[in-house]
């Protein structure tokens, strides 16, 4: 059970939510000129949140849908602003994770006498 | 999904927006780029570009599909002393619009940067991820 602890196993996987929103931001960012392109987001603190209240296990998923966003003349509809926003709080809960994760492993590193 | 995804699809938007920059400086360039009325007129350079889908574990980002060039007929405009005039003293002029070169000039240059910022921040992720473990 060294590695497979709930804080580790969690921890991981919003790691993952975290880059993967990144990637989509990403994708919107580099189109934002692209006509007929259609943004999309990235959502799972919900899902999230919901597994982990749940006593006996449950499953998080993370899911990318579109944004409601008005669609420009281009047919386009990536919010510059909101993608950027977005961005950068995902990278300041990515480094909030790998604090996290940090703490977890010197626990670790104490418990094993290190 | 690729190692450093998010740097990927930032260098391709990057990438594209140079691209544009350049045919933008070749317009601008031949603004004034008259031919002969039996020639082909100098046409505005278009960058067309198509998203690059992100499903099916692809990439994401954007690619350029083609370098277009402007259609319409050529304005002739009268120059008698010109050397390229035809028998009526007709040439052709350009198709560049400079107010829209300029516009397109502005939004090129804001991609550019704002794709710039995208691989700045990733690469900030990317470090901390690095981190892990650190004592």
């Amino acid at each position: 059970m060294l590695f497979t602890d709930r804080t580790t196993q969690t921890v991981e996987w919003a790691l993952k939510a975290q880059a993967e929103r990144q990637r989509v931001v990403a994708h919107n960012i580099a189109n934002v000129n692209t006509p007929g392109f259609r943004a999309t987001k990235l959502e799972f603190e919900q899902s999230l949140a919901t597994a982990l209240g749940r006593t006996n296990g449950g499953t998080a998923r993370a899911e990318r849908s579109a944004t409601n966003d008005p669609v420009g003349l281009n047919g386009n509809n990536v919010s510059l602003e909101k993608e950027l926003e977005t961005l950068d709080k995902s990278n300041i809960h990515y480094e909030a994770l790998t604090s996290a994760l940090t703490s977890k492993f010197s626990q670790l590193r104490t418990a094993i006498g290190r | 999904m690729a190692l450093f995804g998010a740097l990927d699809a930032a260098v391709s938007g990057a990438t594209v927006s140079r691209v544009w920059l350049d045919a933008i400086s070749d317009n601008v360039a031949n603004v004034n780029t008259m031919r002969a009325t039996n020639q082909e007129p100098f046409r505005a350079r278009m960058v067309v570009v198509n998203e690059v889908s992100r499903d099916l574990g692809g990439t994401g980002g954007v690619r350029t599909v083609r370098i277009a060039e402007r259609p319409g007929e050529p304005e002739l405009v009268y120059d008698p002393t010109h050397p390229l005039a035809d028998e009526n003293g007709d040439v052709e002029r350009p198709n560049v619009d400079l107010s829209v070169e300029m516009t397109n000039l502005l939004i090129a240059n804001r991609t550019y940067q704002s794709n710039l910022r995208v691989i700045e921040i990733a690469r900030s992720t990317y470090q901390s991820a690095l981190r892990i473990g650190d004592k």
